[in-house]
């Protein structure tokens, strides 16, 4: 009885040590991957945001401009406000836009930044026009603050690369 | 056991001495309850292992896998301008380049896009150039991917000496296949 408790603890440690290796050994997900989901998520939603642009709620508007931003870009967004303010509401446009795709090209949690492009369809409504769509390619570059992921540049991708210019991404 | 003492010849059970005997059953009771324990704490990491096994094998890799995202983003630079770059005074070189690098649904759209350049090229005296400008991985799990691709294109026609420049944005549905990733569908977002 003895022996067979002694074998049965045997096969029993045997059997423990291969299935806690396996269990040792098994992929871990990721912590970056959450963090470079959410950062892709606000990153859409801040190009979206600065690619909405309506002169019958424009003040409403341009402050999700300012919220969606931080650094230069919040810095360009927060100059000549009330100028541009006033372009708009004179140009009557309204300016819709919809993600058709979007990829981080880079991320670096360590340093709170990544960079995003996005594949963007606007469609641009002139006073008394008809509305205009037209496909954009956008790159942006995203800074993590205390209240989150926020679009601290963006512009369009040139078709031409400038001579000796580093492709982005 | 005990009873048996009576026989002559199997005197020895009779002579242990009772609390000997309730000691071993003890041990041998503790012995397989320890072995209950132990299999079970394996059956439960054995679970574990192959639920963290299964979640890995879906999981998104893109840029959290810096070699894998690298590995991929090169591949599909190089596919992608080596598919869309051609003369018009040799179009079948960039066709059969093109076969080493496409896949299942890629194949077909290829060739209907390159019959046109087959076409028009030669008659336009066309070379067009083809550099990934930016190129970011979406999504990324052991053989399959979805790559945003920025590219840019240049044009010269060899008649007029005129150069233009257009660019484009896809997304590239990648395989792995034999080591080496493969456009295996273009979407243009044209809906």
């Amino acid at each position: 009885m003895l022996a067979t408790g002694a074998a049965l603890l045997a096969a029993a440690i045997v059997f423990f040590a291969v299935s806690g290796w396996l269990w040792l050994s098994a992929p871990r997900a990721s912590a970056a991957a959450p963090v470079r989901d959410n950062a892709l998520r606000a990153g859409e939603q801040a190009v979206l945001n600065f690619n909405t642009l309506s002169y019958r709620r424009v003040g409403k508007d341009l402050s999700l401009w300012a919220r969606s931003s931080t650094g230069p870009l919040h810095r360009q967004v927060t100059t000549g406000l009330a100028a541009f303010e006033q372009q708009v509401r004179q140009a009557r446009t309204v300016t819709t836009a919809t993600i058709l795709d979007a990829a981080l090209t880079n991320l670096n949690i360590r340093a709170g930044t990544a960079h995003i492009i996005v594949a963007l369809q606007l469609t641009v409504t002139p006073a008394g026009g008809t509305a205009v769509t037209k496909q954009s390619r956008l790159a942006g570059e995203l800074t993590r603050t205390a209240a989150g992921w926020k679009l601290s540049q963006l512009g369009q991708v040139p078709v031409q690369a400038a001579a000796g210019q580093k492709p982005a991404g | 056991m005990a009873a048996g003492g009576e026989n002559g010849e199997d005197v020895a059970p009779a002579q242990q001495p009772p609390a000997r005997s309730r000691r071993r059953h003890v041990i041998a009771a503790l012995l397989g309850a320890a072995a209950v324990i132990v299999g079970s704490i394996g059956v439960w990491a054995l679970v574990a292992a192959s639920s963290l096994r299964a979640a890995a094998a879906t999981a998104n890799a893109a840029l959290t896998d810096r070699a894998a995202t690298r590995t991929v983003s090169r591949d599909i630079s190089r596919a992608v301008s080596t598919i869309f770059t051609y003369s018009y005074a040799d179009t079948a070189r960039t066709r059969a380049a093109a076969q080493r690098l496409l896949t299942g649904a890629a194949i077909r759209q290829y060739d209907q896009l390159f019959a046109l350049v087959t076409r028009q090229a030669p008659k336009q005296k066309l070379t067009v150039t083809t550099k990934v400008s930016s190129i970011g991985v979406e999504f990324l799990t052991g053989g399959h991917a979805r790559v945003l691709v920025f590219a840019n294109q240049q044009d010269t026609r060899a008649g007029t000496a005129q150069t233009s420049y257009g660019g484009a944005m896809f997304a590239v549905t990648a395989v792995s296949e034999h080591g080496t990733w493969k456009i295996a569908n273009i979407d243009t977002f044209t809906r």
